[in-house]
């Protein structure tokens, strides 16, 4: 080892300078209290190893600063080298505090050593700007808030704050360039800026020397330094350093780094001011509103300045306490202020008041439960829910209704109710009620990867239906479809509230992978069961319509299937006999281009009830309808009866009875409405057998061809009633008064008598009653009294009247003799 | 008058404080040391994770003709998640004993496909060549297509991969 230094200084000659430097003489009483200044120096040293070997791993972006500091504290030791900067940062802050007080109250800072002093205060603001800095590094949530919090007090500058503070944050706010310009001042610039005062800070101690304790500004000179700084006083030193450096690891290993949430600039946090600024967080808020400036940067600044001019003010050459009265009174005071000041701040950095043991249960069922998966605690956790951090205000009688009915205060709360016992709820109640603004969320280990940024963003779980239509595949990417239902199956998104049902069928068309992210495939069956709208839906609707019409009222409107069957059926439907006709044109049209081949079976077979499937049926069906045997009504309207029948269905009670009704084709006296219905159709003999019209006719009905010619006389002749039935007398006269029939033949007039008699209903069928009286003018046939009492008749109208008759010549001498009258 | 010894005891006295200095010096070098070193060094020592990754079903191998399957898993690098997506070539002569070649040129890292109409694995970038063995048949690859071990399990093909 020794010649290795020895070729080292043969060649650099830097061991024997190292030598010379290390082995000035130092007064005597100079010992533990003047080791402080070197110990910082050995803190500020690890402090740069350390900082030079996280910046291996640290990322200075919003993006991935919070994750490669997780990264860092996830290896064994990079945990202990965060936790090693971390603390040793405390200890620097509170032995420079301590060596400052040491220095003043030793007198140090006199001539010829005010240089010294001014330099190390410049170094106490550097540590200052340090911790701000490197604060905002791991871009977490207690850093970003303070860093802002700070920041807002350098904007409250009259005129120049804004400025200022643009210029430090790179911009309005806490942000990405104001990461970069942390971490750029506080690996670059400070330390620079660091290494040249500490070398002239050191310089001029090892020139001007330490001070001799308690020895008089013009009483230096004559002070006897049997002591070297190297070994007597380094030996010191080292103790020093080795123990502290023990209680660093030791505090690193004890209670660890923690870290708070990710920076959320949405979701504001109560941040917690290192305890060495305590002082000055407190006398910010000592001035309230636009005068937060004079105790946030004004009186700092001026007690910055005043503590940097010390050794030009204190002029006094005395260094004992007892000879220092008013310095002393003043450094007093200073030290008591900040104490006090610190003291009144504390609370606000107060650890979370330890837990009872039924407290601890709860935070056990808390985190079983995980309940931190909606609900923080003062930032930490999840954003869902309402942050428990004012926890302990709520009264243990709301809590108790929120955990065993969630709705009761929300009603479209997703959080599901509890099922705890009355001893759990007792104890999640009083571990709620524990927690304060200063408490923080139990650690729990990470499962799964950690949360993308978008996730903390605040709203993010107002506004995630809007991300996942964006690009539901990315969800997909983590989660589960069933996640969703985690939620919301106490909550349903706000789409699926008003007519959903109706409406998701065409968004879920529109947008398949959307409905996916919550729910799986199986998830319409569940609904739907066999009524799957697949391909061949529209061939089957009907089917599965008529079995279960209410599961498609559940989707869809009473009206909706007149959406289709009213103005897209085909024109050939139209008809509006098409139901008699359909067979028929199964000739002429394909039906297979909408219908399938056993879609006729769904009326003609599988659908009809058996009491139709009789093969007598059409023809049993009336008298089966009206015995009351067939409940029609309960399938079909009174109508259904005339899509077949045509006509009033069953015949109603006036059907027989004879009207006077507008005439129907060449036949203008039709007078009932079954005749209309037969004359329009021959549909009667799809019910009733071809001779039914016989049986109250008595004649073939409707009359047949001919009928007129030839048909109806022997009929009218043999049986005149029954013409009466429909026809009145006069309706013959309609024919006959121009169409005499062929009985009148020219001779008809002499030998009409003989056939007239016996058959005068015959003859009055068309001539009607007592034709004949008309005709003749005298009664005929002539009474059986006439030859006693036509001689009246014939006195005076003979000539007009029997004449017509009887030969003039010979009939009346056939009685009388020329010598009678 | 001062002793003579009392010169050299207290040389000898700072002559072992220096000792003393310097065994502390080192100490603490060594303390601070030890967690820098590790730090810096770990990720060379770091245990490659080794899982199954589950490529295909056995039934989409085509026998006697090299069968592509794709494959890809998340990898965690550093702090980072990256989507790690990769092919792999399946050569079966029968589906109870098959090769499964990494599609990865060895010389310069190109992606190799098969060619059906030359029957080689061909590598764009320096027309590198390898027969349906994976043996180098032509160009500058060092040495034959990297192999993927596998397994099959419920009628799937599982290969091991190492993570980051």
């Amino acid at each position: 080892m020794r010649s290795i230094l020895r070729w080292i200084d043969d060649q650099t000659g830097l061991v024997s300078d190292i030598e010379r430097f290390l082995a000035h003489p130092l007064p005597s009483g100079v010992s533990w209290p003047q080791t402080i200044g070197a110990v910082i120096l050995f803190l500020l040293a690890i402090q740069f190893v350390t900082g030079i070997f996280l910046a291996l791993y640290y990322a200075p972006t919003p993006d991935h600063a919070y994750d490669s500091i997780q990264f860092i504290r996830s290896i064994y030791w990079g945990r202990l080298v965060l936790g090693l900067h971390h603390y040793t940062t405390d200890a620097i802050a509170f032995l420079v505090g301590v060596h400052i007080l040491r220095v003043f109250l030793w007198g140090a800072y006199k001539k010829p050593r005010q240089i010294i002093w001014v330099i190390g205060i410049l170094l106490l603001t550097l540590t200052m700007a340090f911790t701000i800095t490197g604060s905002l590094l791991p871009w977490d949530q207690n850093g970003y808030w303070a860093t802002t919090i700070r920041m807002s007090l350098a904007g409250s500058l009259p005129i120049v704050g804004h400025w200022l503070k643009e210029i430090i944050l790179g911009g309005h706010a806490v942000g990405t360039l104001t990461l970069t310009r942390f971490y750029a001042i506080h690996v670059f610039f400070l330390p620079a800026i660091l290494v040249i005062l500490l070398i002239f800070h050191v310089f001029q101690v090892r020139v001007k020397g330490i001070t001799p304790p308690w020895r008089r500004v013009d009483g230096e000179q004559d002070v006897e330094k049997p002591l070297l700084f190297h070994p007597d006083h380094t030996i010191k030193i080292m103790i020093c350093c080795t123990v502290i450096f023990v209680i660093l690891v030791l505090a690193t290993l004890i209670l660890g780094f923690h870290l708070t949430p990710p920076a959320n600039p949405n979701l504001a946090y109560p941040a917690h001011t290192d305890w060495y600024f305590l002082y000055l967080f407190e006398l910010a808020h000592l001035f309230s509103g636009k005068w937060e400036f004079i105790g946030g940067m004004v009186i700092p600044g001026i007690t910055l300045l005043a503590f940097i001019l010390v050794p030009y003010l204190d002029r006094n050459p005395e260094r004992k306490l007892a000879r220092r009265p008013i310095s002393i009174f003043l450094a007093g005071g200073v030290f008591i202020a900040v104490t006090a000041l610190s003291m009144r701040s504390l609370p606000t950095i107060e650890s979370a008041p330890k837990l009872t043991p039924l407290q601890q249960e709860g935070q056990k069922l808390f985190l079983d439960l995980h309940c931190q998966a909606c609900h923080g605690i003062n930032g930490g956790g999840g954003t869902a829910g309402p942050d428990l951090a004012s926890g302990g205000k709520l009264t243990k009688k709301t809590i108790e209704e929120v955990l065993l009915n969630p709705t009761r205060f929300n009603p479209r709360s997703i959080m599901p109710p509890s099922q705890l016992n009355p001893h759990e709820i007792i104890a999640m109640v009083s571990f709620i009620q524990s927690i304060r603004p200063t408490s923080t969320m139990p650690s729990t280990p990470q499962i799964g990867p950690p949360e993308p940024q978008s996730h903390l963003e605040e709203g993010f779980m107002l506004n995630h239906r809007f991300e996942v239509m964006k690009d539901p595949q990315s969800c997909a990417e983590c989660h589960q479809p069933r996640f969703c239902q985690a939620c919301h199956r106490n909550r349903k998104p706000d789409s699926h509230l008003h007519h959903w049902l109706r409406f998701h069928a065409g968004a879920s068309a529109a947008n398949p992978k959307f409905c996916l992210v919550c729910h799986s495939r199986q998830q319409c069956d569940q609904c739907h069961r066999k009524l799957l709208h697949g391909p061949y839906w529209l061939k089957m609707h009907r089917n599965a319509a008529l079995k279960n019409k209410a599961t498609c009222y559940r989707c869809h409107t009473p009206t909706f299937c007149r959406t289709c069957h009213q103005g897209a059926r085909p024109p050939s439907h139209q008809q509006p006999d098409f139901l008699q006709i359909h067979g028929k044109l199964t000739a002429t049209h394909n039906c297979a281009v909408c219908h399938t081949p056993n879609f006729c079976v769904q009326c003609h077979q599988g659908a009809r009830p058996v009491s139709h499937r009789a093969p007598d049926f059409i023809k049993q069906h009336g008298r089966l309808a009206l015995s009351g045997t067939l409940r029609c009504s309960a399938c079909h309207k009174v109508s259904f009866c005339q899509t077949c029948h045509r006509t009033a269905m069953p015949h109603p009670a006036d059907w027989l009875n004879r009207k006077v009704l507008p005439p129907i084709g060449p036949v203008k006296t039709a007078q009932s409405p079954h005749s209309v219905a037969a004359l329009r159709s021959p549909i009667c003999a799809n019910c009733h057998i071809q001779n039914f019209c016989m049986n109250c006719h008595g004649a073939a009905m409707p009359h047949p061809g001919g009928w007129m010619q030839s048909g109806h006389e022997p009929v009218a002749l043999q049986n005149p009633a029954l013409c009466k039935r429909c026809h009145q007398s006069s309706e013959c006269l309609t024919c006959h008064q121009t169409h005499k029939p062929a009985s009148h033949d020219a001779n008809w007039p002499k030998t009409h008598p003989t056939a007239a008699k016996g058959h005068e209903k015959v003859c009055a069928v068309c001539h009607g009653q007592n034709s004949c009286d008309r005709c003749h003018q005298t009664p005929m046939p002539h009474p059986s009294d006439w030859a006693m009492t036509h001689a009246k008749v014939a006195s005076f109208k003979a000539n007009s009247f029997c004449f017509k008759c009887h030969d003039r010549q010979k009939f009346c001498s056939m009685c009388h003799s020329k010598t009678s009258p | 008058m001062k002793h003579p010894n009392s010169n050299n005891r207290k040389t000898n006295r700072r002559r072992f404080l220096s000792y003393l200095v310097g065994l502390a010096g080192l100490l603490l070098v060594g303390l601070v040391s030890v967690p820098m070193a590790a730090l810096s060094l770990f990720p060379a020592f770091k245990r490659r994770k080794e899982t199954w990754l589950d490529i295909g079903p056995l039934a989409d191998v085509v026998l006697g003709d090299p069968t592509a399957f794709t494959y890809r898993y998340n990898n965690r690098d550093g702090y980072l998640d990256q989507l790690i997506r990769g092919t792999v070539y399946v050569v079966a002569e029968n589906l109870q004993s098959f090769t499964v070649f990494s599609n990865i040129c060895t010389h310069a890292g190109c992606a190799v496909r098969w060619e059906p109409d030359k029957q080689v694995f061909y590598c764009p970038c320096h027309n590198g060549m390898y027969n349906i063995n994976g043996q180098v048949a032509a160009g500058p690859p060092p040495r034959p297509l990297d192999r993927f071990p596998y397994k099959v399990v419920g009628g799937r093909i599982l290969i091991k991969i190492k993570g980051a």
